[in-house]
């Protein structure tokens, strides 16, 4: 089975200062890559005469019953006790990954040297990189348009499923094009070849979004505690760099396991004191739940804890108004308990090699092209880098010959 | 052919070798927690 990854790119050197004619010289361009999971058969796209289309599409009320008859008394109980539940059960190990690795997990690229461990790039082909912006179905439909020309040659994806891990954009406006392919008085001249894409939630876009809007809705707090452990002269950004974000949560985080029996002992779990209530929902439920969603449990390969900590996650979402963030977990959870109430051997494939259904991949391609673009780098020598890195990452042998000798 | 010309083309070469160290070792990291519960036991 192949795993796609799309997603648009923009050159960082561009200006930003509006003129008379432009607002900016930003080039935008689209990326599309693809992993091979060949220890996963091909998913047929029906199956048993059901599609892994859900007829309805978002299945609210199915989302409902799971809500309220597998989920609502797991989402009483914070997240800590949770994961603690997971750990007497043995569901979850202790101690698996490095503090420092966890901490530089949304640093993209393998520059830095805690990361020269990561060989997930292993076997990642670039299918395309093209000048053109990801705004509308129409986008989409052409960008994808990239495997399916390929796909005129080698046929593997004819009635088999293509899951594409993308951004908000990208399961939104590929969903459209998907719902109005079987649509009759569709607008849009959808290629048939779409009906096997199957969008799905990057873990990576959900978790540093949902760290980073942590940050942003409990920013006063956040500013005391910079100031208190930084000092009061350092200036705490409005929107931090991802590292810092991370680093703010991880402390908060450690500091609180340091002294929460103390304070649970002190108060006891009856306070009803909204302050109170509130401190400790953020330092018990909400911060380790961002911190652990995509950094453990996603990468541990833990497909019913994913499932239900990007749930878990959907309520913050939902309770802070985030714009798209409370709408995607929904189509996600959606689509996975469709194909496991109607035994779709997708919903399997997921369980079995949810760690490939990563947008890593594409953000490591983008920071290497970003790294290595000229400052006034043209959107040739742009493409001409991403092709120079694609070759290399198809080539695993020449990307470690380079590792040792250069 | 391409491992050749890598060799002289110090944009490619950075790419594999130029490595940042993260600004944090793990027993600063520690001070730096306990620095945040004291400064959580004074919220509380």
């Amino acid at each position: 089975m192949y795993i796609y990854n799309l997603d648009d790119y923009y050159d960082i050197y561009e200006k930003r200062r509006p003129n008379t004619i432009t607002l900016s010289t930003a080039n935008h361009m689209t990326t599309c890559i693809c992993k091979q999971v060949s220890d996963c058969t091909p998913i047929p796209i029906v199956f048993n005469n059901m599609s892994v289309h859900n007829p309805i599409n978002i299945d609210a009320s199915n989302i409902c019953f799971r809500l309220i008859h597998e989920y609502h008394k797991i989402f009483d109980i914070a997240y800590t006790n949770r994961k603690k539940q997971w750990l007497i059960n043995g569901q979850l190990a202790n101690d698996t990954f490095d503090q420092i690795e966890l901490l530089t997990i949304h640093y993209y690229d393998d520059a830095i040297a805690e990361r020269k461990e990561e060989h997930s790039m292993k076997g990642i082909q670039l299918i395309g990189f093209q000048e053109k912006s990801l705004h509308s179905i129409n986008d989409y439909i052409e960008a994808l348009q990239m495997i399916l020309n390929i796909d005129k040659d080698t046929g593997y994806l004819h009635n088999y499923v293509a899951s594409l891990v993308a951004d908000w954009p990208g399961q939104l406006f590929v969903r459209k094009a998907i719902t109005n392919l079987h649509k009759t008085d569709s607008q849009y001249s959808i290629p048939a070849g779409i009906n096997s894409f199957i969008p799905i939630l990057g873990p990576l876009h959900v978790s540093l979004n949902s760290r980073e809007h942590v940050l942003i809705i409990y920013y006063t707090f956040f500013q005391k505690l910079f100031h208190s452990v930084f000092g009061k002269r350092k200036v705490l950004a409005k929107k931090p760099k991802p590292w810092r974000i991370n680093l703010l949560l991880d402390l908060a985080y450690n500091g609180w396991c340091k002294i929460r029996n103390i304070i649970i002992t002190k108060f006891g779990n009856t306070c009803k004191d909204i302050e109170y209530c509130m401190i400790i929902d953020l330092l018990d439920n909400i911060i380790p739940a961002t911190l652990d969603v995509y950094s453990i449990l996603f990468r541990s390969g833990l497909f019913n804890e994913y499932i239900e900590t990007i749930f878990r996650i959907w309520t913050f979402a939902l309770r802070w108004k985030r714009h798209n963030y409370n709408k995607a977990p929904l189509a996600f959870l959606s689509d996975i308990f469709y194909w496991q109430d109607t035994n779709h051997p997708f919903a399997e494939a997921v369980k079995l090699f949810l760690v490939n259904f990563n947008d890593y991949y594409i953000e490591n391609m983008h920071s290497k092209i970003r790294a290595h673009s000229p400052v006034n780098g043209n959107i040739d020598n742009i493409i001409k880098q991403a092709y120079v890195i694609g070759i290399l990452f198809a080539n695993y042998f020449l990307f470690v010959l380079c590792s040792i000798y250069l | 052919m391409i491992v050749l010309d890598a060799r002289n083309y110090y944009e490619l070469k950075d790419t594999f070798q130029k490595t940042k160290a993260y600004p944090y070792k793990p027993s600063s990291l520690n001070i730096l927690a306990e620095k945040t519960s004291l400064f959580l036991l004074d919220y509380f």
